[in-house]
């Protein structure tokens, strides 16, 4: 009994954990383009980088250097979790469209 | 005509790493004389995988958050660092198994393997298959919802599933018969290696995934950048990143994660497993 509350109140944390608020940023993946090309985030930010897939195929949002893959369903999204990344640009693409779906993370201070 | 050629690249690329994990393992068995008793548990790895796949494409296509519950995230991080143990398990009683012992002492000393290798080829086949296979179901049950094919039959599907599967049994051919130009020592180091490799990508989207869902802290990501030796839109760059888990840019924690993984698999490689049985050849001889 004590172990099941202990994992409920665990569960719990970890899940409201999940839920911290970061920047929103939209990514739009339409019929093989992303759109914007360009991402761009401060050095140590966290982001939610929300993945619209508003085509009509499926997509699949990878970066290598950003060590991420996800597949969008056309007609819903999902969530990729960025940062905190040092100063840089990171490519991703469209690995159901990988000659036409391209774009990049940029990380640099914000210019004022 | 574009979208057809399309889905069977797609198809033939997703089946072909599923059934390299597979051929792979299946040198490693057949070399033990012990393919017979895997078989049954590929099968059922096989099986459980393609069942998986639909389940889970069927989970994103009809429900609509964007954001992973705790256990989908335990599921996304723990079904790969689960599948690399086995198959460091697994290579590490191969390897030991195979020093030392000889001819019919070696039907003898394998009649007794355990339970954690046979069911770890299970978990690792339909985590495999599960990986690629949800892909390929997710990709052409979107193009099948897709207005622009609507001309498409079912047989289109079947014949696109077939060729691409296809092609990549005859890739798998040709693979088998250019490593077969190597001597069967070397065969059989190369394939060990390759698992092993295959062992430290699937360590490795674990932990990315792990540091994603903020489990684990990057560190510093990433702490260096070698794109301008090995960039990842090259040949050399993506084979590495399928077989070895390779990133130009890495984070701390990966790389620590990627060194012990290395240095135990040295020293499980290194070190006999069974010494008595060892002992027990060279007595017989």
């Amino acid at each position: 009994m004590r172990l099941a509350v202990f994992i409920f109140v665990l569960a719990v944390s970890l899940t409201t954990q999940a839920l911290a608020g970061n920047r929103q940023v939209e990514l739009v993946a339409k019929d093989g383009t992303y759109s914007p090309t360009e991402v761009v985030m401060a050095p140590g930010e966290k982001i939610d980088l929300i993945v619209k897939n508003q085509g009509s195929d499926a997509e699949e949002f990878e970066s290598i250097e950003l060590k991420r893959e996800k597949i969008v369903a056309p007609g819903k999204s999902i969530t990729v979790r960025l940062g905190p990344l040092k100063a840089g640009a990171y490519p991703f693409f469209g690995d159901f469209h990988p000659g036409t779906a391209k774009g990049k993370v940029v990380v640099k201070e914000a210019t004022p | 005509m574009k979208s057809l050629f399309t889905a069977f690249f797609v198809v033939w690329r997703e089946t072909f790493e599923a059934l390299l994990i597979i051929f792979m393992i299946w040198t490693g068995f057949s070399r033990q004389g012990l393919w017979r008793k895997a078989r049954p548990f590929v099968a059922g790895g096989v099986g459980t995988g393609i069942v998986l796949s639909g389940v889970f494409a069927w989970s994103i296509f009809f429900f609509s958050e964007s954001a992973e519950g705790i256990w989908e995230q335990m599921l996304q991080a723990g079904f790969p660092l689960l599948a690399a143990f086995f198959m460091l398990h697994m290579v590490h009683w191969m390897s030991a198994h195979s020093q030392e012992i000889s001819g019919e002492i070696r039907a003898l000393s394998f009649a007794k393997e355990p339970r954690t290798l046979t069911w770890g080829v299970f978990a690792l086949v339909a985590y495999a298959l599960t990986r690629e296979g949800f892909e390929t179901v997710v990709y052409l049950y979107g193009m099948s919802m897709n207005p622009a094919n609507k001309h498409l039959s079912v047989l289109h599907y079947a014949s696109i599933l077939a060729l691409g599967t296809g092609a990549s049994v005859l890739c798998l051919f040709a693979l088998k018969r250019g490593l077969g130009f190597f001597k069967l020592k070397t065969f059989f180091r190369l394939t060990n290696f390759f698992l092993l490799g295959t062992a430290a990508s699937l360590l490795a989207v674990g932990v990315n995934k792990l540091i994603e869902f903020e489990y684990l802290s990057p560190l510093a990501d990433p702490v260096w950048d070698s794109s301008w030796l090995v960039s990842s839109d090259g040949w050399l760059g993506q084979g590495f990143n399928l077989l070895l888990g390779y990133t130009p840019q890495p984070s701390l924690t990966l790389v620590i994660f990627y060194i012990a993984f290395w240095a135990i698999a040295a020293f499980l490689m290194l070190k006999p497993l069974v010494k008595p049985i060892a002992v027990f050849s060279t007595e017989v001889r």
